[in-house]
């Protein structure tokens, strides 16, 4: 083995503190040394700076639109466990509820910023209410918990008095029963209950229980 | 995507650190701590939106997957949050904060299950969120090849990544990705500058010898 092949050697372990600026001035400037008049670790400093440079160029991700709300409702549910024993387990990490459910609120706020009001509806909802006794003040609701329903999709309801009949209509229907939807949405499915319950009572298969009370549940026929 | 907390050492990391270092009042972040823990609920809030894409990033690059990554994280953040009330502030706030990622990366990666249900730091297919390929062997290749090539490499760099003993991959990538100099990954994986050195070198060493077709 050659004196130049041990410096090379020697030098090998340093290029990459060498590369990252890492080494302290005398052995910085005893590698660069080196690698000015070494062919062979000029290359190797090229091959490691190529691959520093793969690492770190590595393609970042951006965190789900709903991180904030998970986290402001992991809050919450912690905030909601502490509360059930007692507000024991918070008061040892030294936060209490109210502090809890003020920074799920500021965070759901931060989600709402960022155009999240279903998720954080939701959230608002779900988040404890503030202790009166609590070392932060109960917290004003968060601007977004009024602009969430607006937010959200208007759909209307289909209720018995409304029917949103049209939306649904088969076109193969008499016209009478398309002048009056509510008898087009109701007799049908009871025949159509009526008919499971029958299939099922005649062939005796296990799960006419199952096809019936599926029906009835979603009837509210039962 | 509620769970049970897994790292039982978070509030110990951020509680404690080594080092003789002066309380670092000037760092922005630890002044959003001492806020947290004097009771401004806000302060918590801006160190989330600061810093929790930063920690999505280096969990998925440490486990492999989006969505424990972005568990991972609030994991992270609720040991901060539940430290607040005893922090006292000896080191940087970001070296805390990773300390803490590092553990509970650590914790994620030796869960049995983690083990036996997923290839490690396999790309996510479903990945909007990307920002696009890595560098390209060919530029002179037409550009879906590159993209290609760019994927193959990505998942090349990942296999040898995830092949990586723990504390290699948690210095590497703290000292690469995230841009750390040896004495701020030295801090938050509490060890001497000096292991840090080596831990990176052996871990370049490793990739160096994985990924000599692109190098």
């Amino acid at each position: 083995m050659s004196a130049a092949t041990d410096i090379c050697g020697t030098v090998a372990e340093e290029l990459i503190a060498y590369l990252d600026g890492e080494l302290p001035e005398p052995e910085r400037a005893r590698v660069a040394a080196h690698v000015g008049g070494c062919l062979p670790c000029r290359r190797e400093v090229e091959a490691l700076r190529r691959l520093a440079g793969l690492v770190a160029g590595l393609p970042a991700i951006e965190p789900s639109e709903d991180l904030a709300a998970h986290m402001a409702r992991r809050l919450a549910s912690e905030a909601g466990v502490a509360r059930a024993g007692g507000g024991r387990r918070l008061a040892l990490w030294g936060v209490s509820l109210a502090a809890a459910a003020a920074v799920a609120l500021t965070l759901a706020s931060m989600v709402s910023r960022q155009a999240r009001a279903p998720e954080v509806a939701e959230l608002a909802a779900s988040a404890p209410a503030a202790d009166p006794g609590g070392a932060v003040a109960e917290p004003e609701p968060p601007a977004v918990v009024a602009a969430a329903p607006a937010a959200r999709a208007p759909r209307p309801a289909a209720s018995d008095d409304q029917p949103a009949a049209e939306e649904h209509a088969p076109e193969d229907l008499p016209p009478d029963l398309l002048a009056r939807p509510e008898l087009y949405l109701r007799l049908p499915v009871v025949r159509r209950l009526e008919t499971l319950e029958h299939f099922g009572a005649v062939s005796g298969r296990g799960d006419a229980d199952r096809v019936s009370d599926r029906g009835r549940g979603g009837t509210g026929l039962g | 995507m509620v769970r049970a907390p897994r790292n039982s050492q978070g509030i110990d990391a951020l509680k404690s650190s080594e080092g003789p270092e002066q309380p670092p009042t000037t760092d922005p972040d630890v002044r959003l701590m001492l806020r947290l823990k004097a009771g401004d609920q806000s302060a918590f809030g801006e160190l989330f939106e600061k810093h929790s894409r930063a920690i999505v990033n280096f969990a998925y690059h440490f486990v492999g997957s989006r969505e424990r990554a972005e568990e991972i994280t609030q994991d992270v953040f609720l040991q901060v949050y539940r430290a607040a009330g005893r922090y006292e502030p000896q080191a940087r706030f970001t070296t805390w904060l990773y300390r803490v990622a590092r553990n509970a990366c650590l914790n994620e990666v030796r869960r049995p299950e983690y083990r036996h249900a997923r290839r490690p730091l396999e790309r996510e297919t479903d990945d909007p969120g990307g920002r696009g390929e890595i560098a390209l062997p060919d530029p002179a290749a037409p550009e879906g090849e590159r993209a290609l090539a760019g994927r193959q490499l990505e998942a090349k760099i990942r296999e040898a990544l995830a092949a990586l003993p723990e504390s290699q991959r948690a210095a590497l990538l703290m000292s690469r990705t995230e841009g750390m100099s040896y004495r701020d990954v030295a801090e938050a994986l509490a060890c001497t500058e000096s292991a840090v050195k080596s831990l990176v070198f052996r871990a370049t060493a490793a990739l160096r010898k994985a990924l000599e077709e692109f190098l």
